[in-house]
């Protein structure tokens, strides 16, 4: 063997992928692939590639609870010639496998029909479907709360923290709903929409700072 | 008898018709699938096991060990599993009698 074929390249990209967004993670990873960048780790946050030129993969997620009888799970993909890929990103399951020129794209898909497709959807919004439910009763609660104050109190009286902990509620509720309509529209055969991350950050940056300075403002007295 | 079923999906049914002949690997029962149906029905590895769970839970199949070979995980097919074949078999059969009817009727 060269020297030279003995050192293998690495990358790694830090991109965010939200929880509903397996199909967006497998277009990155099949187009990274086709370049000749496969991945070796991957996580919501960060993603581990080595360079090998000679192989293109394609990729599945499959979204899990907890898997029943996970040996029969892997060994069903296992022999159907799937890979897994390290992965720490919860309920998400990656599967590669190895493509040869020429085999019907349809060749590479773990669900094949419909149902099973919906099924694996709906397991994926079952979860946020609960936190929902808890947000519908809490945030509106909140606002009552903090009206009610307003209207009978002096507006100095009113404890920073009753602004802005609604704020930050809405603000992780908007990010449940998105979930939740994400599904919804896969569940409907659409795409979902990209999920634009930095401007989420950027909010909810911007309410942290916001109620870290109202508070320091309320300990020197100034409000 | 007679309990109203509500139709198989077509993987479900090649699933139930490739273990009627005998028992079969998960994998032998995708490549089964695809040269029976001719390359059109493609069993994936996820829709391969959410069905084989459903399937095991409703007592429609079973696992066994395979002998000698591989040792791969085999499954086999209850009597309850053939009777629900059979009866989609009966079910598809009375599609295509009916629909030849009405086909040769108005050629």
């Amino acid at each position: 063997m060269k020297k030279n074929e003995s050192i293998q390249k690495h990358k790694k990209r830090h991109r965010v992928y939200m929880s509903w967004e397996f199909e967006a993670a497998v277009e990155d990873l099949n187009k990274m692939s086709e370049q000749g960048w496969h991945i070796t780790y991957f996580s919501r946050f960060s993603q581990s590639y080595v360079y090998d030129p000679n192989v293109t993969y394609r990729y599945q997620i499959d979204y899990t609870e907890t898997i029943a009888d996970p040996t029969r799970y892997y060994e069903t993909f296992r022999d159907a010639g799937w890979l897994t890929v390290r992965c720490a990103a919860g309920e998400w399951n990656i599967f590669a496998k190895p493509y040869v020129s020429g085999q019907p794209e349809d060749a590479y898909l773990i669900y094949t029909d419909e149902k099973s497709k919906k099924e694996m959807l709906r397991r994926s919004r079952r979860f946020v479907g609960a936190v929902l439910l808890m947000y519908a009763v809490i945030i509106p609660y909140m606002i009552f709360s903090l009206v009610r104050d307003w209207l009978f109190m002096h507006i100095s009286d009113i404890e920073v923290i009753e602004i802005w902990t609604p704020v930050l509620l809405s603000v992780t509720a908007y990010m449940f709903v998105r979930w939740y309509v994400s599904v919804r529209r896969m569940e409907k055969g659409k795409k979902a929409r990209r999920f634009h991350y930095y401007a989420f950050a950027a909010v909810s940056v911007a309410v942290i700072l916001a109620s870290v300075i109202s508070i320091l403002l309320n300990i020197f007295g100034l409000i | 008898m007679g309990k109203q079923s509500e139709p198989l999906t077509e993987s479900y049914f090649y699933i139930l018709l490739c273990l009627y002949g005998g028992d079969n690997h998960g994998y032998g029962i995708m490549q089964m699938t695809e040269s029976l149906s001719g390359g059109r029905v493609k069993i994936g590895s996820g829709t391969m096991y959410g069905a084989t769970s459903n399937m095991l839970k409703k007592g429609w199949i079973i696992e066994c060990p395979e002998l000698g070979g591989e040792r791969r995980r085999m499954y086999r097919l209850t009597d309850e599993g053939r009777r629900v074949c059979l009866e989609e078999y009966r079910r598809l059969s009375e599609l295509v009698a009916s629909a030849k009817t009405v086909v040769e009727e108005n050629a």
